[in-house]
């Protein structure tokens, strides 16, 4: 039997274990979420999650607008 | 890697105070280091990589008990650790008194007199002396110069391998192996990373997280992310 299971109700100083088992798991389960997604990224070994690379915008252009990238990002759910 | 040690099963040892649910004597290892927010970073890699190898961390700071003189409890901790990490680095002057502190020596005296005084099982003890740098213990505290001791420069990743080496050798005489250093130095930072998420789920504070809220915190996590 692993001995974290013996300790599992040690001294926890007051937190409620049920409640921090429950918040990791969410937490994980998030974060495997957000891998899922084209945007994120984990980063290799860590599993920290990291926004996907995008390339710069050129010195000078504007950025672009709120409207284009919408449009853009509708293409993109269309192909 | 193997999460139960081959030394879980035995018989806890009787404590009157500490632990609702008293810890393996073989398990339980006794923290003596600084606690102020400088040393905050190598203090979470100490209780993660200790939990990590599957052992129970142990220190002063685990009962808040005003009734409890603090050095009966940590005689009482000590006696209830079979393993002892001890870091000495902190030899600077107190900014505010100008003096230095000498608790973590005062500790290890303890340790070393448990060990070579005390009963069968006390003399079984072992322990791990960390200090910043090499052979600087030798000036500040020439009674260890025949030690051998690990050095960690100030950073959590070298007290990881420290601490890891040190359990993982005691682990390895009675079979049970753990994960290596590189495994484990990328689970300590994808823990690093959780923490504070986990604690705004909580409400909790993670620059002033009790000993003990850390401890379950890194139990938890580790048993989720095994």
């Amino acid at each position: 039997m692993p001995f974290r299971t013996i300790q599992k109700n040690s001294d926890t100083g007051g937190l409620d274990r049920e409640r921090v088992r429950e918040a990791v798991i969410r937490l994980r389960d998030r974060k495997r979420a957000a891998a899922a997604l084209p945007s994120y990224a984990t980063r290799p070994g860590t599993g920290t999650l990291v926004a996907r690379e995008r390339p710069l915008r050129p010195y000078g252009q504007p950025a672009r607008a709120p409207e284009a990238l919408r449009d853009e990002s509708e293409e993109g759910e269309g192909q | 890697m193997s999460r139960a040690p081959a030394h879980a099963l035995q018989a806890p040892t009787d404590s009157r105070r500490g632990l609702s649910t008293p810890a393996p004597y073989d398990s339980c290892v006794f923290i003596n280091c600084p606690f102020d927010a400088p040393y905050r970073q190598l203090f979470r890699a100490l209780v993660f990589t200790i939990q990590d190898c599957g052992f129970m961390p142990r220190s002063a700071l685990e009962v808040q008990d005003s009734g409890e003189v603090r050095i009966t409890k940590i005689k009482r901790i000590v006696r209830e650790c079979r393993h002892g990490i001890h870091d000495i680095s902190r030899v600077e002057l107190d900014s505010a008194s100008g003096l230095p502190r000498f608790n973590m020596p005062l500790e290890l005296g303890l340790f070393l007199g448990a060990q070579e005084y005390g009963g069968r099982e006390q003399k079984e003890k072992r322990c791990l002396i960390l200090d910043q740098t090499p052979y600087r213990y030798q000036v500040f505290c020439s009674d260890l110069a025949g030690q051998d001791i690990a050095t960690h420069s100030g950073s959590p990743y070298f007290v990881l391998k420290a601490v890891r080496d040190w359990l993982a050798s005691w682990l390895c005489d009675t079979g049970v192996l753990v994960a290596g250093e590189a495994h484990m130095t990328r689970r300590y930072q994808e823990f690093s990373y959780d923490l504070p998420h986990l604690c705004r789920d909580l409400h909790l504070d993670p620059e002033r997280l009790l000993f003990a809220e850390l401890r379950t915190l890194v139990q938890e996590w580790a048993d989720q992310n095994a």
